[in-house]
């Protein structure tokens, strides 16, 4: 349910956002239980399959989205307001020391169809490392789609040698299989890219309590470092009925929080970074993404 | 009734049926079409011009083509293991009582196993192009076992064949045969299209790479519905003629020769 602008009814104020690192950006929010406007606001975390249904039916007042999928569904409902994470991608492996040990190699890819699998492949093709996802030969990558569980079971057997992995599932790994390491992060190989957005809805908020609302998720990196025992504790307490979270109570740790990369920062500000990185994307799979336009960048007035 | 009005009643009738189909055909697409509207939101329900606009997208792609044949060869593969492996069950079972009771309770256990669990070690054992025809097999084969066994042979037929000392291969050929045939092909040909449907659905789950599956994945995780539909129409056209193609073997008669 919603709030109209300015006509004296209230009720509450849906948030969505997908478990895993964008769910981390809110977490201060929902510590205090933040009420946008100073309305009653429900944060729900639900699963990243889930997150665009709950757009795309116009149930969440906001969310925090996949850049590509804000960049498909909002425009005429919605708008970006910031982003919010810029990366959480990891190459991960028992040996070597950059991805150029990992041509002739298998490299299996968390969501290869999705902006982790993109990401890789702009990352490859900006350092002009050929891949495929078919045929295999020792002077490309063979990219190889892989759940986390198939990942922490092919290098437990041997069958992965290498693996661009999304934290927190890289410290889960790392706890998981003897002499696993980090080789190298891909937001340090292609740059920092907007990976997920906050999105809200159009006309039912005032400036003012947006402008609040902005301020308030500026606070929310202070909030991570000096609380990293709760944190925990607050996903919990806002997953939806039968959601899982992909963190580890005893794996929540500074690295892990560092690695999720959480960044806030206005996408108005960012727009030709965000406009940059959906080229991108648009020109590895042309379905992945929509261009946008001005208009879908929320302004302060 | 003469020859030439039988085959004017036959013509009649096969163009009734024709119609039929055609009118059903039109009446769900314009029932599509209507609630699409009302529900105005693409990506929940696209239209049906949406659906075919990216259909017709989807074959003019190379990818499509290529995933489309991988998935009938993987289904059609593990369609035919899924037989061999029933039919060998069967034989199994029909060898003593103990192998009966073995073959039952085995049948049993992978009738019941749950696929989704299934594929998940199998994804870890195996690989995505491997774990969905294996999952198919572990699903089609208790079908197929099962309509085996309600096969049956009388109790004349038997006295016969211990008469004339009709046993091993020759009973087998002979007697169980044409039995076989007249039991199995019925199933077959529903067998195949939840072969089809199982493989698709494996091949999503494993993201499958070049498969209808993966396909159907690629356009979910981008919320293209459009393509999600038409590669969904495409899949149940192909069930459909699959399952009109086996059940056209009846026909076949095999020929059995008095050695």
């Amino acid at each position: 349910m919603s709030i109209l602008c300015g006509c004296g009814q209230s009720s509450s104020i849906v948030v969505y956002m997908p478990d895993g690192a964008p769910s981390l950006s809110l977490v201060s929010l929902m510590a205090q239980g933040y009420k946008i406007g100073g309305h009653n606001t429900d944060y729900t975390i639900v699963s990243s399959e889930q997150i665009g249904g709950f757009v795309a039916s116009k149930q969440a007042d906001l969310a925090v989205l996949p850049t590509n999928l804000a960049s498909k569904l909002c425009g005429d409902d919605y708008q970006i307001l910031s982003v919010m994470t810029t990366g959480n991608l990891y190459l991960v492996g028992k040996q070597g020391s950059s991805i150029n040990d990992v041509i002739g190699h298998n490299l299996s890819v968390i969501n290869l169809n999705n902006v982790p699998g993109l990401t890789v492949k702009l990352m490859l093709n900006e350092l002009g490392i050929p891949y495929s996802e078919g045929q295999q030969s020792e002077s490309n990558i063979k990219l190889v789609g892989a759940t986390a569980n198939e990942i922490i079971g092919g290098f437990m057997s041997g069958k992965i040698e290498f693996a661009v992995v999304a934290e927190p599932a890289v410290s889960m790994m790392l706890y998981k299989v003897n002499g696993l390491q980090v080789i190298d992060s891909i937001q340090r190989l292609v740059g920092n890219y907007p990976q997920s957005v906050l999105v809200i809805k159009k006309g039912i908020f005032k400036n003012k309590d947006v402008q609040e609302l902005y301020n308030e998720l500026l606070e929310n990196e202070t909030y991570l470092q000096n609380n990293l025992d709760n944190v925990y504790n607050v996903i919990t307490a806002h997953l939806q009925k039968g959601v899982v979270t992909s963190f580890k109570e005893d794996l929540i740790n500074e690295d892990l929080i560092m690695r999720c990369n959480v960044n806030i920062s206005l996408a108005i500000e960012e727009k030709d970074t965000i406009n940059n990185y959906i080229s991108n994307l648009i020109n590895i799979s042309s379905n992945s993404a929509n261009v946008l336009t001005d208009e879908v960048y929320y302004e302060f007035k | 009734m003469n020859l030439s009005e039988r085959n004017l009643s036959k013509f009649i009738n096969t163009t009734q049926k024709t119609l039929y189909i055609i009118s059903s055909i039109l009446i769900l697409l314009v029932i599509w079409e209507c609630v699409a509207l009302i529900v105005d939101n693409e990506y929940l329900l696209p239209t049906v011009s949406q659906a075919f606009v990216d259909l017709w997208g989807q074959l003019q792609s190379k990818i499509f083509y290529q995933s489309f044949l991988y998935t009938i060869l993987r289904t059609l593969v593990s369609f035919l293991i899924a037989i061999v492996l029933a039919l060998l069950l069967f034989l199994l079972s029909k060898a003593s009582k103990f192998t009966q009771t073995f073959v039952n309770f085995f049948v049993s256990v992978l009738r019941s196993i749950p696929t989704i669990a299934i594929i998940l070690f199998l994804l870890l054992w195996t690989n995505s192009q491997v774990a969905p025809s294996i999952i198919c097999i572990l699903v089609i084969t208790p079908i197929i076992f099962a309509s085996l066994q309600t096969m049956n042979v009388d109790a004349s037929t038997k006295n016969m064949c211990q008469i004339f000392d009709i046993k091993g291969y020759r009973y087998f050929y002979f007697v169980l045969l044409p039995k076989i045939q007249s039991n199995l092909m019925p199933t077959l040909s529903s067998s195949i299209a939840l072969n089809l449907k199982v493989m698709v659905a494996s091949e999503v789950l494993a993201s499958t790479y070049l498969s209808l599956g993966g396909l159907m994945q690629n356009a979910s995780v981008y919320f293209d519905m459009g393509n999600l539909m038409a590669i969904a129409f495409v899949t149940i056209i192909t069930a459909i003629v699959l399952q009109k193609l086996l059940s056209m073997t009846k026909y076949i008669k095999i020929k059995v020769k008095n050695k």
